[in-house]
């Protein structure tokens, strides 16, 4: 069950996508040559805001391409590669990401599928998961393992694959949501020309980090805001389920309204800190995390408001907002916060070891008997 | 923080540090006075050093940061005030070490022809106040009333933070000739308000330096014991809950900020009171969270008298209960975005 068909919603997001890039508002994170870009990021800012206090759609189709995939060829791509595929990215081609596995999520270097050099080309074999909006996609950002040797994040390379090569088999997950956003994607053979390379050979580790510093903490900022804009959904729905005056719900949205401030500061001050190079270590963790449980404490209290009606199955539009006020579909939608790009459990090992200085856990674990 | 507060920063913190948690509040006071953070709470006109409200709220979380028993929420309000009420002489008075103690929860004084009636409470360090600033349960009168006035009984009783010293002051037939009328009617009401916005900042900013202060000490306690061959800070279990609190806190943290950046130095501003209640629950519940989970954290070590443990948590619970309505701030910012959101009548998008 998907609210909407999928057609529609591919020319939903294509048609605001051109809307956007058109008004000069879709890359407003590119350089200053490119058409919308060189924008500052208190600009970048605004715009963001202004998304958010509009309610328009989120470009989940197009996000990998325009800040994954621009960025990371922009800062570690060859010129070839950005004469090639920047363009490309424009006029509105639709790239995924290939980097968890089924058996490297949080353990993202453990990754095994193994991209083999043979002569001027690298031959994949493997098998990627959760790549968002995959089937959908022309091309992947692709995290293989080009060598065994030293540790995990060494013998990493990074490739820019072509998801209609032959050897390519995509299949979406279905999710418990009834939305397919994400897809498998299996290697069987896949060859990719040694020019689609981006980084020296074993270097995918560093070029991965920069794809995934590439946002900037803007998304967080836009979703802090849609949550604020989205709270008056709370106090609706306490009306229509006749609990306006329930005491101890009134004292949680209290709590809740005060903590989704504390977010959007949390946000804000996040991007500050980035804007004048003082972000340090943890702080996006930080942030994160901070989104991730307070949209959970957000759709739970949808949820109980929401009553049994909200146990009901009702029409919703894929993409539109993580408030949809379909509350039992935002409340297992926000496991996608708490779980992907670092899940929660990941994000707390960062902030205690990494910003606080606790002992790291020992990392062999060995089997006694 | 700016260069002026960071430089602030660094000069109270080795002074408090140096004197250690909850020291003495004789030579606290001194110190305080010698090093000009009474000044915080004045415009440069009036002497004071003119750094707007974010010096106040720094000089209250490093006392909070180190459970000082300085009473600075109380103290920096009410030279704030009255530095508004134009009074110069007693802010100079005030820079220079006299107290003015203004109470900590309500004040419910009632004016009758010509006598003060009511009671206020939670007055720190009433021993070393000179007066008192208080007003009428309506707003509408604001009084500086001299601790020795007749009719003025202070009630002393012990709280479980002994770091603070909290008493309830009775008003019984006290003249209206014995005490000074600092406002009356809309210029009380304004000061007041004032006075409410101020003290639920301050608050907030002496829950975090407590959260910071606690949290501090608790990772440096599971850093250094060890247990089954490890030190605690490398179990998941516990240091996942310390990233969770640290999360907490910097929520806090940046909601203070950013409302003391929203607000600027207009506290007539229309969402001030608003802003400065949610800064002060947030703070005041995320230092509670983590004075519960600190105790827990610190294990047996903790229930001993002689760890500090304990002095953040009593400190800490009670600033939960301290301010406008006691714990009702989450259902009052509840009604108030509701009303809101019926004056809007949308769905979305009415902030």
């Amino acid at each position: 069950m998907t609210g909407v068909d999928q057609a529609d919603f591919v020319a939903a997001q294509k048609e605001w996508f051109f809307k956007l890039s058109g008004a000069g508002f879709a890359t407003p994170h590119w350089p200053a040559e490119w058409p919308g870009g060189g924008r500052s990021l208190a600009e970048q800012k605004i715009i963001y805001e202004e998304i958010a206090r509009a309610d328009a759609p989120r470009l989940i189709l197009y996000f990998v391409s325009l800040y994954h995939a621009a960025c990371t060829i922009m800062e570690c791509g060859t010129p070839a590669q950005n004469e090639k595929y920047l363009p490309k990215i424009l006029a509105g081609e639709v790239w995924c990401q290939g980097f968890s596995e089924p058996n490297a999520g949080s353990d993202l270097a453990s990754l095994k599928t193994r991209a083999e050099r043979k002569s001027d080309r690298y031959v994949i074999n493997g098998q990627k998961i959760w790549s968002t909006m995959g089937q959908y996609a022309d091309r992947c950002l692709l995290l293989a393992r080009s060598s065994n040797n030293g540790p995990p994040q060494a013998g990493l390379t990074y490739l820019l694959l072509d998801m209609k090569a032959k050897g390519v088999t995509v299949r979406p997950i279905h999710q418990i949501t009834g939305d397919d956003e994400f897809a498998e994607i299996f290697f069987d053979d896949v060859e990719v020309p040694i020019e689609e390379r981006v980084g020296d050979e074993g270097a995918g580790w560093a070029v991965a980090q920069a794809t995934l510093a590439s946002e900037r903490g803007l998304t967080l900022v836009e979703l802090s805001q849609r949550m604020r804009y989205a709270l008056p959904m709370l106090v609706s729905a306490m009306k229509t389920s006749g609990l306006s005056n329930d005491g101890a719900l009134k004292a949680e949205l209290g709590e809740l309204i005060t903590r989704v401030d504390a977010l959007c500061a949390v946000a804000d001050q996040y991007l500050l800190k980035r804007i004048s190079g003082r972000e340090a270590v943890g702080d996006a963790s930080i942030v994160k995390l901070y989104y991730s449980r307070t949209l959970r404490a957000f759709t739970s209290l949808g949820l109980k408001i929401g009553g049994l009606d909200a146990q009901y199955l009702t029409p919703h539009m894929r993409g539109a907002t993580q408030e949809t006020g379909a509350w039992m579909l935002d409340f297992m939608n926000s496991y996608n916060w708490t779980i992907a790009g670092g899940s929660d459990e990941v994000q707390r090992n960062i902030i205690s070891e990494r910003m606080l200085g606790m002992q790291r856990e020992p990392r062999n674990w060995l089997v006694e008997g | 923080m700016s260069d002026e507060l960071l430089e602030l920063r660094d000069s109270i913190r080795p002074v408090l540090e140096t004197a250690g948690p909850a020291a003495d509040l004789d030579s606290a006071w001194n110190n305080a006075v010698e090093l000009g953070w009474f000044m915080t709470a004045a415009s440069e006109d009036l002497g004071g050093l003119g750094l707007g409200l974010a010096s106040m709220t720094l000089i209250s979380t490093e006392s909070g940061r180190m459970v000082s028993r300085l009473p600075m929420v109380s103290a920096l309000t009410s030279i704030d005030v009255l530095a508004h009420a134009a009074d110069v002489s007693r802010v100079e008075a005030m820079m220079a070490g006299t107290l003015i103690a203004t109470p900590l929860a309500n004040s419910a004084i009632e004016q009758s022809s010509d006598t003060l009636i009511g009671m206020a409470e939670a007055l720190p360090c009433v021993d070393q106040a000179e007066a008192l600033l208080l007003w009428t349960a309506d707003h509408a009168m604001l009084y500086v009333v001299p601790r020795d006035a007749s009719g003025l009984v202070l009630t002393s009783t012990p709280t479980w933070d002994t770091t603070r010293q909290l008493s309830k002051a009775t008003l019984s037939e006290v003249s209206l000739s014995t005490v000074e009328v600092v406002a009356v009617d809309d210029q009380a009401r304004r000061l007041i308000a004032r006075l409410l916005i101020l003290r639920d900042l301050l608050l907030a900013a002496d829950a975090i330096g407590v959260a910071n202060g606690l949290l501090e000490t608790t990772i440096e306690h599971l850093l250094v014991r060890y247990q089954f061959g490890r030190p605690l800070a490398m179990f998941q279990a516990l240091k996942h809950r310390v990233a969770d609190l640290r999360t907490q806190l910097t929520g806090a943290e940046a909601l203070l900020e950013n409302t003391l950046a929203v607000i600027g130095c207009d506290l007539s501003n229309a969402g001030a009171a608003t802003a400065a209640m949610k800064a002060c629950a947030l703070a005041t519940q995320v230092s509670s969270s983590i004075a519960e989970e600190s105790l827990q954290l610190h294990g047996g070590i903790g229930m001993a008298e002689e760890h500090v443990c304990h002095l953040y948590l009593k400190r800490a619970m009670l600033n939960c209960r301290l301010g406008r309505q006691g714990c009702n701030y989450a259902n009052d910012i509840a009604d108030r975005f509701i009303n809101t959101c019926k004056v809007s009548g949308d769905s979305r998008g009415t902030l």
